[in-house]
């Protein structure tokens, strides 16, 4: 176990490396100057040339990214060109408000997808399940955009029940705040539940099949018992791998979802400093929401293997 | 075999096995409703794309000041929108570029990804482990994040859009060729080949590829969807393509500021991306049981 749990962390290790090569030459050939940026248009050539020597901008692009990764393992993710805020002290500001997005998301589709997976799965063929399987393809293939802007033009427009947009935080008006982020967090939940709906009822259907669930049935369970007691403990667990496995696709649906309700999180901000061409913002965003995905990739990874202790790890002595 | 009577006699009537083969695949496909109707919708989408100059009743670029934000009528199907544009000829036109973008940026993901995920997985070894981790850090981006940096990086447009939704695709495709010829490598019919003295790339192209391609061919349909669900969003965000080329995302983005007096500039380019987009992963779904059952 040591050695998988050891194993899996070296890995993780290379990835982030690779990560953060990626992302520092992803940047780095952004067109635009970032001294020009901070100066303005007006600057003298001079000063702008002085201003790339104080940077460390003429420096070859090696020496640049041991310079930003030694800075960011202490702490130091730079500045913002546009306003010269910590970038560190913007990503305090941007990652509550995503986390919110994100938890009201996660609950929405855990609320929609454990019903519908176990009713379209211990109704397999019935309308119910076709219904429930249908519901889930179309969430998987609605785009967020079109999703957000639909609920929007019904639930604000059309019935004015929330606020087509804004933000206030959690801490200074809970109630205010949740409604506020109703309509953009389904708009995320709803293909988060679709892909979970589709994951539980073929795990459930699976696990159906089983002979313990055989066994429950002729020791005279009803069905209620069979499922709640035993099959759904089991079908869940690919269910939570994938939910974590989610995260990367839910932070892409953020960005989008954010842009639409104006809700100041990760997502805008990553928009926004890729279109003002804010490069330490974007470095910043972009490597945390990389962070978060491979972390949150070794933690499921380590929770499978005690969730379900058939797992075989690899380079493991189980 | 088939037994078929002949003046009141049995006889075998000889079928070949590859016609046998596709008639139960065609038959297998038909049996799918659902992705028989998905794929008469993309027929007509791409009988909309190819032909939009003749079927649009307006030219999509036309702007009629007269007839700012009109709601659908028999004239403007679809309504008109903020410069008085005719919505139903923009859909059509939008047409073109979505399904464009859908099969060009899979195009570039497929020719990227089959040869690196061929090498990969049949020299195994410090190639393939590179490769692997490379793989993985690409993966742990949220794909749309990569594809707005890196169309930020190629500049905006409709080219650049599509290239960094194929390269953004491309590790998916990598992972799944490696893996299929992983499972195929130590098979008798490629170890017979290697000892019959074959070069390598033949053994690869010849025998292990054609094996790979059922699921490259689902995994590819599927990835059309979502690169089409990549291009409006960039578009959406101003990153994808560009005005006046009409293109469903954009017109969305510009639809949002006039939900309230004209739904219909938004409402309709939305309704047609959703509806390409399931039929396209119906069709591949009905694909997916026509090709192999088991994959189900």
């Amino acid at each position: 176990m040591v050695s998988f749990i050891l194993k899996r962390m070296g890995l993780m290790f290379i990835i982030l490396f690779l990560v953060s090569v990626i992302i520092f030459s992803l940047v780095n050939v952004l067109p635009g100057d970032p001294a020009l940026l901070i100066l303005g248009q007006e600057a003298s050539p001079e000063a702008v040339e002085t201003l790339r020597q104080e940077m460390g901008l003429n420096d070859p692009l090696y020496v640049q990214y041991f310079r930003w990764v030694t800075d960011v393992l202490h702490g130091d993710l730079g500045n913002s060109y546009v306003d010269n805020t910590a970038v560190t002290e913007i990503l305090m500001q941007k990652i509550p408000v995503t986390l919110e997005l994100t938890v009201i998301s996660f609950l929405i589709a855990f609320f929609i997808s454990i019903p519908a997976g176990i009713i379209s799965a211990s109704r397999k063929g019935t309308l119910l399940d076709y219904t429930s399987t249908l519901f889930a393809l179309s969430g998987v293939s609605i785009p967020p955009f079109f999703l957000g802007i639909l609920l929007i033009f019904i639930f604000a427009i059309g019935l004015g029940w929330f606020a087509p947009s804004g933000y206030v935080p959690f801490a200074q008006d809970p109630v205010q705040s949740l409604l506020l982020m109703i309509l953009p967090a389904v708009t995320v939940g709803i293909r988060l539940s679709a892909e979970l709906t589709r994951m539980l009822r073929s795990s459930l259907l699976e696990v159906l099949q089983s002979d313990y669930i055989r066994t429950g049935y002729a020791k005279g369970l009803r069905e209620r018992g069979v499922i709640f007691g035993h099959a759904l403990r089991n079908a869940l667990i690919p269910v939570i791998t994938v939910s974590g496995l989610q995260v990367g696709t839910f932070l892409g649906g953020a960005v989008i979802t954010e842009t639409i309700f104006a809700v100041p999180g990760l997502g805008q901000l990553v928009v926004n400093s890729i279109l003002t061409r804010d490069f330490p913002v974007v470095q910043g965003a972009v490597m945390f929401m990389a962070f978060a995905v491979v972390f949150i990739n070794f933690v499921v990874d380590l929770l499978y293997s005690f969730l379900d202790p058939r797992i075989k790890l690899a380079g493991g002595t189980k | 075999m088939e037994l078929i009577k002949v003046g009141g006699i049995q006889k075998e009537k000889a079928i070949s096995p590859r016609k046998t083969m596709f008639k139960t695949m065609m038959k297998r496909f038909f049996q799918n409703k659902l992705a028989v109707v998905a794929g008469i919708f993309i027929v007509i989408l791409i009988f909309m794309a190819l032909f939009a100059p003749v079927i649009a009743p307006h030219d999509p670029s036309e702007q009629d000041y007269s007839k700012i934000l009109k709601a659908p009528s028999a004239e403007h199907w679809f309504g008109t929108d903020e410069i008085g544009r005719d919505i139903f000829s923009r859909v059509i036109f939008g047409a073109r570029v979505s399904l464009q973008a859908g099969l060009i940026s899979v195009g570039i993901a497929l020719s990227i990804g089959i040869p690196v995920g061929l090498i990969s997985g049949f020299y195994r070894g410090a190639v393939d482990e590179i490769i692997m981790r490379i793989t993985d850090a690409l993966l742990s981006f949220p794909s749309l994040v990569l594809a707005l940096a890196l169309a930020a990086v190629l500049g905006a447009g409709l080219e650049n859009a599509m290239m960094a939704i194929g390269i953004v695709l491309t590790p998916n495709f990598i992972r799944l060729i490696r893996a299929e010829v992983l499972a195929h490598r130590e098979r008798e019919y490629v170890e017979a080949a290697k000892a019959s003295g074959l070069r390598d790339w033949r053994v690869i192209l010849i025998h292990i590829f054609p094996n790979t391609l059922a699921p490259i061919m689902v995994q590819a349909t599927l990835a059309i969807a979502s690169a089409i669900i990549s291009e409006a969003s960039l578009s959406y965000l101003g990153l994808g393509t560009q005005p006046p080329t009409p293109s469903w995302g954009a017109m969305l983005s510009a639809g949002q500021g006039y939900l309230s007096d004209a739904p219909w500039i938004a409402i309709c380019p939305g309704i047609f991306i959703f509806l390409t987009v399931i039929s396209i992963n119906l069709f591949g779904d009905g694909v997916r049981d026509m090709l192999d059952p088991k994959l189900k």
